[in-house]
């Protein structure tokens, strides 16, 4: 599993964090009932705080993504397999988006509208 | 050696062809013959015969039926064991480990022969199996089939040289802006085959150390001891954790202990291969292979291979090892950028 966290970014490092994981089940790299690293170990590594790690999966979970089972830690869950499927009609989108110089941002909006 | 470059899958098939002849064909015969022997003898022997030697004659007894079936499972047995597993083990890659065992599985077979007719041949005529003192020349004869054997078994076999391993495509990162914090976590585990094979004996091990405890209370220790080497050996072993980041790369066991770190600055290659661990380290496990390369190779496919300064290349096989060398790729360019 691929993280990449810019501490120079305005977004936030936990949100970082979940946006990683979130691109490796698009992308196919991992997908339900793979284990993610235990929120200690990831925190080491991309040296933030345990928080910001476990606020992250906490995020994930949220979203439907992952489960955090006690012993057990975070794991992908079920519902995470239809984000591959999606992966090339969200590339597509902002693809076309970006040829008519419309954001991703923007796009993010539309869709949230939509569902709303 | 200049016949195998042209055509690894045509040697690969030859060798194959090679163990089966050498490795169940030949032990069948062999195994055939030790078979016939016992039968021809077995009127002659005494009832019960003597089937087992300690240090002052003869200890253990049985029908004399139970050398036809002696003869017969360990003939077979433990040749088709061998070969099943190193069949099944190198399908598209060869190495020495395959050929020894194919020649040591005519060893045994030669061995089991000459124990199973020559006790039985020792004892015909006799009265009384506890005059069968002098078990030492059949012995010797064994072991002399043994070792004549497994020569010939690896003179017979060819000499193909191990496969180099296949090159992975790389997946290509976006490259690390500065400040950036970018690592790649993983877990390598063993193949679910290797868990059952392990399981077996553990099995079997636990089984053992039951049946002492039942016959030989004294001796417990000695079945107890391996157990507990074995049990924490394997579970330092089972499973590890990987991780690539801007530090090199870091192979720690989930126990904690034994790890492997490769600092950055000591990487002079990364890429990801596809590694055959029987073919190329001679099995599973942390390994040393004949060329110097160190290996926490856990099962067959994907592996990321990184080249040391002045040490043997590290092999990891895990899940994901196109990223994972990847994610050191861009750091060594990262830092060569920096400089």
């Amino acid at each position: 599993m691929l993280i990449r966290v810019d501490p120079d970014s305005p977004r936030p490092l936990f949100e970082q964090i979940a946006a990683s994981v979130r691109g490796e089940v698009l992308a196919g790299r991992i997908g339900p009932g793979d284990r993610l690293p235990a929120a200690r170990d990831l925190a080491e590594a991309v040296e933030v705080n345990v928080h910001t790690a476990l606020r992250a999966y906490q995020e994930l979970r949220d979203e439907g993504l992952v489960e955090l089972r006690r012993g057990r830690g975070a794991v992908i869950s079920a519902s995470a397999a239809p984000l591959a499927d999606l992966a090339e009609e969200i590339a597509a989108l902002v693809r076309r988006g970006a040829e008519l110089g419309v954001t991703p941002a923007t796009l993010a909006a539309l869709i949230k509208e939509m569902s709303s | 050696m200049t016949s195998t470059a042209l055509d690894p899958a045509a040697d690969v098939r030859r060798a194959r062809r090679a163990l089966i002849v050498v490795g169940l064909i030949v032990p069948a015969v062999l195994t055939a013959v030790a078979v016939a022997l016992v039968a021809l003898w077995m009127p002659e022997l005494p009832d019960p015969a003597a089937m087992h030697w300690g240090a002052d004659g003869v200890d253990g007894f049985a029908p004399p039926a139970a050398y036809l079936w002696l003869a017969a499972a360990l003939g077979l047995g433990l040749p088709l064991l061998l070969v099943m597993t190193t069949l099944s083990m190198a399908r598209t890659q060869w190495g020495v480990t395959a050929r020894f065992l194919g020649a040591l599985a005519l060893g045994l077979s030669g061995f089991s022969a000459v124990i199973a007719a020559g006790s039985v041949w020792m004892q015909r005529g006799l009265e009384d199996a506890a005059a069968a003192t002098n078990v030492l020349p059949v012995m010797i004869g064994a072991f002399c089939a043994l070792l004549v054997l497994s020569a010939a078994g690896w003179v017979l076999q060819p000499d193909v040289a191990t496969t180099p391993a296949v090159t992975l495509k790389t997946a290509h990162l976006r490259s690390i802006a500065a400040g950036e914090r970018v690592v790649w976590m993983g877990t390598a585990t063993m193949a679910r085959s290797g868990a059952i094979v392990i399981g077996l004996a553990g099995v079997m091990l636990i089984g053992v150390t039951g049946v002492m405890l039942l016959q030989a209370p004294d001796k417990l220790w000695i079945p107890l001891l391996v157990l507990i080497v074995v049990g924490l050996a394997l579970a330092a072993t089972a499973s590890f954790r990987v991780r690539a980041g801007a530090d090199g790369l870091t192979v720690r066991s989930q126990l904690g202990a034994p790890r492997l770190h490769v600092p950055l600055d000591e990487i002079t290659s990364v890429r990801a291969i596809e590694c055959h661990p029987f073919a190329e380290f001679g099995g599973v496990g942390w390994r040393v292979g004949l060329d110097g390369r160190t290996g926490i190779v856990l099962r067959s496919g994907p592996a990321i291979e990184v080249g040391r300064r002045g040490k043997g290349p590290v092999v990891v096989t895990v899940d994901g090892a196109e990223t994972a060398a990847a994610t050191l790729e861009a750091h060594l360019e990262h830092r060569g950028a920096a400089r």
